[in-house]
């Protein structure tokens, strides 16, 4: 097939209609409105967009603190004095400071940044795009939920307001629902912003899932989806399923704080080792939610970037279900230290099958790159170094599952350092990586290439440098969520807090890249990267309308081998010798 | 990969659901089979109810010894019955589209993981290693409680609860403060409570203060592990030999 | 504006609101829109039943670990308000399917009366578990947790079983509530607009899976928390 495959016979009045960009006739009052009334997805994605990174900020200047708090340890001299101390005079006030940091950090980033983060801005900007769809299936509840995750966002920050909490993202009770060292309402705040944001999430995964079943244009089967539609439906399941749990759980959280009802509580008969199992039954499946999305943008970037079909579609797609049927499985291995040896043993051994669909798409993603024609740009090299680091977030979760060593590890900072591999150095690499990808798609504008090489390289420096000494760290002893250390430490933290202010700079540079392709960006052609999927075959900003026909699918996402991409000059794109008849048509 | 699609593309079955087979229009339910059903339901209501009442007879009258999880499994098995008429027919997954049956049979899935995984370690959750007893203070029985009290507001009603401290479960010390305030005596009381939970005859089986005893709760084997003769053990902890 | 819109529009404001509708622009026909709200509201359905799940957890646990405390509570209830309950619940539901039913004939008169019958047994259900459970329990001194101050405890464990009972219980009343309101929403479009009939009645129809939905809820609840002994 080497036709042009799809309809577009709209697509002379394109220039009338306008982007979905252009601003309202009446002014900047009512583009606020149209944008606040607005259903149309693209505009929501973009919204969420925004939102999410300022959370991101406000998560990330919390990172720096603690880090730069950690530069010395605090130390109370035979003179009395105290050293080291950041943020108060009085050290004891000081470790509550860096209690309630390393809680609105830990909490911002999980429920603020990286859950809603991919679904959210990717998902809802291109779902509806790469399916061919005018918008989601409930477009309504899709500003809803927009506006609900604002609520929550308020909700956290007032809590960080009122003093902030300082139990650590888990909320263990007993210490959350009734120690006295807590303020009555910050507590209960900060838990209201997560049940609030767990509607936001449910109600993007229900939409989605309605989408990819109902929305698909006309010829897209179920696997003629793009990947990252395919992981954007395992994220989906995972969400319908997990997060009612944690909205009950921390229900009973409040109801524990306000009434003392006694469910979690040890003193009133309660159990609150059935609080880590509610609350892990949502946060272990959610860490899936958190990755898929990124593994979709990694096999986009990749397939696209190596301009060669995806090696192993089925596979990936299949390892995405996978992963989320196993997520359900393994919640346990966050609880080695509080439950009985038969459990203990199960869980640990149903851990290690997520290894299984995850090295399948891993093996697949490497495949994909042999013998592809490797451009490397910025969104390739975020995706390279998407590989590198989930590779290595991966494999450090293997000791963390097996029993006996966990036992030497858990609570250090090898944990810290394995999670941040896999959600920073997974997640959140592979959603910058996505949005440097889509930012011309998105925004219409093309950002300075070069400093986006800049800004990767240093956040992937910056990245190893502060979380591979973690490993070291965690190794030795040190252990997570501590404002204080031995000295022996010093200079492994020193070195990390470098590596986070690297980090910081990496991130700084490409914001003020972005902030500059939006001043003065080139203006983006439809399809810069020659990727295949639909939304390349719009213009860049897409319309109101998403297409000016409806489209009809005649290729896969990936079939750069019988398929020229669609707004790009021929001879940019060499086909490969012709296959043998009947080898075609697969 | 789908070129073929297209030529027998019908606008308004695009994804061929017509040549799948797969039923489309809206299924009515009769009056009739309503009607039955809800029937049906009414039944299986009183029957679960008349198993209760005839276990219960069985255990108090006839002295019959029935395993706890009779009840529970005769009882959950006719709701089984019941939701599943509710929802194959008040709620026509019978006759849908089976997608909306797969949604329901995957949250079944997922609660049923949820209850037995979690069940999984309940007997032994409490359990506690001889040597890491030093490290760990009882608080996970029920058996005492230090409240340092608060203010609670529950429908507008404001309820000021005083500083607490006591020994033994909950209902021990609401019972201890009743008998104190009252000033009856140690067999008033056992007339009332035997009043207030409905225990007439003598030979009735239910449980009574007299001879309830704090049941050791979900950690309860802290209880048994904790108290001061190890403390001493605290010596050869990892955490004093490698003082900072 | 999608090329193969075939629905054919009545825009006569005399015509009832079940021929005026017009699906949202982004579905391909009506029965596409219906398929894809049904399914969003299933999907719905399996979040609710997971939020019980949750209660009906800690009811194992507890019940395991806490068996006699559990029988104790239990027989403070009186098994015929709560039987009454589930009667009233199983004829609201029979009502609710017999008023979609209505819809899908275009039987108006009967819709409305069928939906005025489950409002009434959703707020009966709400008054009997009110009235003669949760306030003259309250009264007792048969609270949740800290709360409670029921000097005649069957078992030292009683309190928790009351949280499990006014969690759960005040969790289902709280969705009985919410599911009122989405029938009363109904009803008040049916009397405004006639917004229900054979070819349109996806709202009135996702109401009633919700109502079915609370009703199982009950049906699970009842014996395990009426029927210990």
């Amino acid at each position: 097939m080497t036709t042009t495959t799809i309809t577009d016979s709209g697509h002379d009045s394109h220039h009338d209609e306008g982007s979905y960009l252009t601003p309202h006739k009446g002014g900047a009052f009512a583009t606020i409105i149209q944008w606040a009334t607005t259903i149309d997805h693209k505009k929501i994605g973009m919204m969420y967009l925004f939102t999410v990174l300022g959370m991101f900020m406000l998560g990330g200047v919390a990172a720096l603190l603690i880090r730069a708090e950690l530069w010395e340890p605090t130390r109370i001299l035979a003179d009395g004095t105290i050293t080291g101390q950041l943020f108060q005079s009085d050290s004891t006030s000081g470790y509550l400071t860096y209690n309630r940091l390393f809680t609105m950090h830990g909490a911002v980033m999980v429920f603020l940044v990286i859950v809603p983060g991919a679904p959210a801005t990717l998902g809802n900007f291109l779902l509806p795009l790469m399916l061919g769809a005018k918008d989601v299936a409930f477009p309504r509840l899709n500003l809803l939920s927009w506006y609900i995750y604002v609520l929550g966002a308020a909700f956290a920050v007032m809590s960080l307001i009122n003093t902030g909490a300082d139990t650590g993202w888990t909320f263990y009770t007993p210490y959350s629902s009734s120690h006295a060292g807590n303020t009555y309402g910050n507590i209960v705040m900060m838990t209201t912003a997560a049940f609030i944001l767990g509607f936001s999430s449910i109600l993007t995964g229900l939409n989605f899932i309605v989408t990819i079943h109902k929305l698909r244009c006309p010829g897209m089967g179920w696997f003629d989806m793009p990947l990252f539609v395919w992981a954007m439906y395992a994220t989906s399941i995972i969400q319908v399923l997990a997060t009612p749990v944690i909205g009950i759980t921390l229900l009973l959280l409040i109801f524990e704080r306000v009434f003392h009802v006694g469910i979690f509580d040890p003193a009133l008969g309660g159990d609150p080792i059935l609080f880590q199992h509610f609350f892990w039954f949502y946060s272990h499946p959610v860490v899936y939610v958190m990755i898929l999305p990124g593994m979709g943008i990694a096999t986009e970037l990749i397939a696209v970037h190596c301009r060669k079909p995806v090696f192993g579609y089925r596979a990936i797609a299949f390892a995405s279900l996978g992963i989320a049927a196993v997520a359900f499985l393994v919640w346990g291995h966050h609880m080695f230290a509080s439950m009985g040896e038969l459990a203990n043993a199960v869980f640990s051994a149903l851990t290690f099958f997520v290894a299984i669909p995850t090295a399948v798409k891993v093996f697949n993603w490497i495949a994909t790159l042999y013998k592809g024609s490797i451009a490397l740009n910025t969104p390739m090299l975020y995706a390279l170094s998407f590989l590198f680091l989930f590779l290595i977030g991966g494999l450090t979760g293997l000791p963390l599952a097996t029993l006996a060593t966990d036992m030497h590890l858990h609570d250090s900072y090898f944990v810290v350092a394995h999670f941040h591999y896999v959600m920073m150095g997974g997640t959140i690499i592979a959603f910058v990586g996505g949005v440097h990808h889509w930012w011309p798609k998105m925004t219409g504008k093309m950002y300075t290439e070069w400093v986006g090489i800049v800004g990767c390289l240093l956040v992937f420096i910056g990245f190893n440098v502060t979380f591979f000494t973690q490993f070291f760290l965690g190794l030795q002893g040190m252990p997570r969520r501590y404002a204080s250390y031995i000295d022996e430490f010093q200079l492994l933290h020193q070195i990390s807090t470098v590596g986070a202010f690297t980090l910081g700079l990496g991130f700084f540079i490409q914001l003020g890249n972005f902030i500059h392709s939006l001043i003065a960006g080139k203006k983006a052609p439809p399809n810069p990267w020659g990727g295949l999927s639909l939304e390349w075959y719009i213009e860049s900003p897409p319309s109101e309308h998403n297409f000016h026909a409806e489209p009809i699918l005649t290729h896969g996402p990936y079939d750069y081998e019988d398929v020229y991409p669609p707004h790009c000059d021929p001879a940019d794109f060499p086909l490969p010798e012709p296959k043998p008849e009947g080898n075609a048509a697969h | 990969m789908k070129a073929e699609t297209a030529k027998t593309f019908d606008p308004n079955d695009p994804h061929g659901f017509a040549e799948l087979g797969e039923h489309h229009g809206h299924h009515i339910t009769s009056t009739k089979m309503l009607i039955t059903v809800i029937l049906i339901l009414v039944a299986l209501t009183g029957l679960t109810i008349l198993t209760s009442e005839a276990e219960t007879y069985l255990v108090k009258e006839m002295g019959w010894a029935l395993p706890e999880w009779v009840n529970v499994a005769v009882a959950m098995s006719i709701a089984l019955v019941k939701g599943a008429f509710v929802l194959l027919i008040f709620m026509a997954l019978r006759y849908e589209n089976p997608l909306y049956s797969i949604v329901f049979l995957f949250c079944m899935f997922a609660f049923a993981l949820f209850l037995g995984l979690t069940g999984m370690d309940i007997d032994n959750r409490g359990h506690v290693y001889p040597w890491k007893v030093h490290a760990i203070n009882a608080g996970g029985t029920g058996v005492n409680m230090n409240y340092p009290g608060g203010t609670i507001h529950v429908l507008g009603e404001t309820i000021t609860l005083p500083p607490t401290t006591y020994t033994g479960s909950l209902a021990n010390h609401v019972k201890e403060v009743y008998i104190e305030q009252t000033g009856i005596s140690e067999d008033e009381y056992h007339r009332r409570w035997a009043e207030a939970n409905h225990i007439h005859e003598h030979h009735d089986t239910l449980s009574s203060p007299a001879r309830s005893i704090a049941r050791t709760g979900p950690s309860g084997a802290l209880d048994e592990a904790v108290p001061g003769e190890h403390a001493q053990d605290a010596a050869h902890s990892p955490e004093t030999n490698s003082g900072h | 504006m999608s090329t193969i819109d075939a629905q054919t529009r009545v825009s006569d404001p005399a015509q009832p609101g079940w021929k005026r509708y017009k699906f949202a622009d982004h579905f391909r026909n009506a029965e596409d829109e219906f398929d894809a709200c049904k399914l969003g509201f299933w999907l719905f359905l399996a979040t609710e039943v997971l939020l019980f799940s949750g209660l009906f957890c800690a009811y194992a646990m507890f019940r395991v670990k806490y068996p006699e405390a559990f029988a104790a509570g239990s027989h403070h209830l009186n098994v015929w308000y709560g039987g009454t309950n589930t009667l009233v619940l199983l004829a609201s539901s029979f009502t609710v399917a017999m008023a979609i039913r209505c819809a899908q004939l275009n039987n108006q008169k009967w819709l409305r009366i069928n939906l005025i019958i489950t409002i009434i047994c959703a707020f009966l259900f709400f008054f009997i578990k009110l009235n003669f459970e949760y306030i003259p329990k309250w009264g007792e001194g048969i609270r949740p947790g800290l709360l409670y101050s029921n000097p005649f405890a069957g078992d030292p464990m009683e309190p928790i079983w009351w949280s499990v009972y006014y969690a759960a219980t005040g969790i289902h009343a709280l969705h009985v509530l919410i599911g009122a309101g989405l029938l009363i929403w109904c009803l008040v479009r049916s009397f405004r607009t006639t917004q229900y009939g054979p070819t349109h009645y996806t709202m009135l129809e996702n109401s009633g899976l919700y109502w079915h939905l609370v009703d199982v809820i009950w049906i699970f609840l009842f014996p395990l928390l009426y029927l210990i002994h």
